[in-house]
């Protein structure tokens, strides 16, 4: 699916979050959102989700403006996983992924979802716990899960909000090689939020690095990730080093420690 | 994929093992119609005085029949008008407060919600009190008390809507109100007292203690229509539900809207068990209790827990009410206080029981 994001801005109140932003995300895409805390990241992706209303711009997906989608529909084309996925009752690994199927079903869940369940569970390692109260399993574990319930979906694009912060490094791989898996096999477009940037780096096609509502620069990892824009978005000096054509950033010193005083309105 | 096709292989045992799981849990469900039968005709045959089981069967032979009233004998004329009234209003009490009980607690998102958390016993009991102490009612007659508090059960859950209504209808905000509401109306039911005849303030008090004594089958033919078709709804609404409990965004990502959902859910509820509270009073506790056995012994999935829900409810009422029959006979202890007499103790059984399996 392609997705535009045309000029959107979005306000809390008073507080303008996000200003006229502007990227397109292609068929199979992945595009990694960076930038630092109150950048108006998790902002970004649920206006995309029509979580939050946009004050003004416009969302396309495939050339069809995203107020034009019922909520249903937009649940059958889009998988959002937010970064406070938790249950209030717990259910089993099984019950919650099942949830992801509740656009495509009616008001009971068909065989043909247990399917799609049952799959994407052993797509995610999850199999041996299917069964197992979410809230009995570990954080990491509990991410895969809710990764799991968006991809139940069957989305032709995914946003996902942090979808590593729990994991740990060889979660954290398997997880981004499963989500690039999907996005080459399945042509799924994904938008992603990572404070990791040498996850992001590793993993994105895109990154699109926002800085204090606006787009500071959009382009691959090597054309975002420079000294240059890591100061100025981040206030960090980092050498930017690259190996195997994979660009990996070091940060050596704080450049701008007044930073810290910046409110959050993420 | 290899050649043996582990991941198809693996896949058909996950369906199998979840179908399985599954049908274990409707079957633990189903379980609870005949253990509510056998509540039931527990109930009918205990009391001040016996009724044998064959004297039972006749009886609601006769009642099914339609055959004269002539040849109707004492036992008859008990089961008939005295205990079966109150076990049927017994069965759709306890599946009133049991289904909205389990609503209550997800789509306000907090486990220690019960259908009174909206304040609804609180404005019924002023209704009553409004009427038996000042005789200001809405309704004339018969159904002066039980007018009025249904109607101030529903004035209650309004003023909630609007306000929450203002601010998103998010879930902490109805359960703040609820209790601000709660705390406004036992604090005018005061005043009333206060100010009133003391036989009429006896009369207000005895009004508010839940008993199942108070309806007969006028009042059940009133209810039975408004329990059976709430519960259905709530039934209905399960698979909505799920997703309200796993959260507002994942929720809304799904496709659903969220605040229509629980302001319906919740106005469904209220309603059922305002309906109720107007014609037995308070009855406590099974509101709370209920859901959270299912939720223990069956889990949390909404399709089987609402159901389960008000079958537990019914069962525990019931039970409790032939205790309270019976404990002091010829005296009739008021239910709501059997309910937490006899709930209290299970209920903390099983919290400890479940902290020690969760270690």
């Amino acid at each position: 699916m392609n997705i535009t994001v045309d000029a959107l801005s979005f306000s809390y109140a008073a507080e303008q979050v996000l200003r006229e932003v502007s990227f397109q995300v292609a068929h199979g895409e992945i595009v990694c959102i960076v930038g630092p805390n109150g950048s108006g990241k998790s902002t970004l992706i649920k206006c995309i989700a029509s979580l939050l209303k946009k004050q003004s711009g416009r969302i396309l997906f495939d050339d069809v403006d995203s107020e034009r989608l019922p909520p249903r529909e937009l649940a059958i084309r889009i998988g959002y996983m937010s970064q406070a996925a938790t249950l209030c009752f717990s259910t089993t690994v099984f019950e919650t992924v099942l949830m992801g199927r509740r656009p495509h079903s009616s008001w009971r869940s068909t065989r043909k979802d247990t399917w799609v369940v049952a799959r994407i569970l052993e797509q995610m390692d999850l199999e041996e716990h299917a069964l197992q109260s979410v809230n009995r399993l570990s954080g990491g574990q509990q991410q895969r899960v809710f990764i799991a319930r968006a991809l139940a979906q069957e989305p032709q694009a995914l946003l996902l909000d942090e979808p590593t912060s729990a994991l740990d490094i060889a979660h954290q791989m398997d997880t981004m090689d499963t989500i690039r898996h999907l996005a080459r096999t399945r042509r799924i477009s994904v938008i992603m939020i990572l404070h990791d940037l040498n996850l992001a780096a590793r993993y994105a096609d895109r990154i699109v690095m926002l800085y204090e509502g606006r787009v500071r620069v959009q382009g691959s990892p090597a054309h975002a990730f420079t000294p240059n824009n890591m100061e100025t978005v981040y206030g960090v000096r980092a050498s930017i080093q690259r190996a195997d054509g994979i660009v990996s950033i070091v940060p050596v010193e704080r450049s701008r420690p007044r930073y810290a005083q910046k409110k959050y309105v993420e | 994929m290899p050649a043996s096709h582990p991941l198809g292989h693996n896949t058909e045992l996950l369906v199998t093992a979840y179908r399985q799981y599954r049908k274990g849990k409707w079957l633990l469900c189903m379980l609870l119609l005949p253990l509510l039968l056998l509540a039931v005709l527990c109930s009918l045959a205990v009391g001040s005085a016996d009724i044998s089981l064959l004297e039972i069967r006749q009886a609601l032979w006769q009642m099914v029949t339609g055959q004269s009233s002539a040849m109707e004998n004492n036992s008859g004329l008990i089961l008939r008008e005295f205990r079966l009234p109150r076990i049927v209003m017994g069965i759709l009490t306890g599946m009133a407060l049991g289904a909205s009980g389990a609503v209550m607690q997800v789509v306000l998102r907090n486990p220690l919600a019960d259908p009174y958390i909206c304040g609804i016993s609180a404005a019924a009991g002023f209704g009553a009190s409004l009427a038996i102490i000042a005789g200001v009612g809405v309704l004339s007659g018969p159904y002066l008390v039980i007018g009025n508090a249904f109607i101030f059960s529903l004035v209650s859950v309004g003023v909630i809507l609007m306000i929450s209504g203002r601010k998103g209808s998010a879930p902490q905000t109805m359960v703040l109100v609820g209790i601000a509401l709660l705390f406004f109306f036992h604090a005018m039911t005061t005043i009333l007292q206060y100010f009133g005849d003391s036989d009429a303030v006896k009369a207000a008090v005895f009004w508010t203690i839940g008993d199942l004594g108070k309806a007969g089958w006028d009042a059940i033919r009133i209810i039975a229509p408004l329990v059976v078709s709430a519960t259905l709804y709530l039934c209905w609404q399960a698979g909505n539900l799920n997703l309200v409990n796993a959260g507002d965004e994942t929720a809304q990502s799904l496709g659903i809207h969220v605040g229509r959902i629980r302001i319906l859910s919740l106005i469904v509820s209220t309603i059922m068990v305002a309906g109720i509270v107007s014609f037995t009073g308070t009855i406590g506790f099974i509101g709370l209790i209920a859901p959270h056995m299912v939720r223990f012994l069956i889990g949390n999935d909404n399709a089987i827990l609402i159901p389960s829900s008000a079958l537990l409810g019914a069962i525990l009422l019931v039970i409790s009410d032939t205790f309270a029959r019976t404990v002091m006979a010829p005296i009739i202890l008021p239910v709501g206080t059997v309910t937490a007499f006899l709930g209290v103790p299970l209920f903390v059984y099983l919290i400890v029981y479940r902290n020690e399996m969760l270690q």
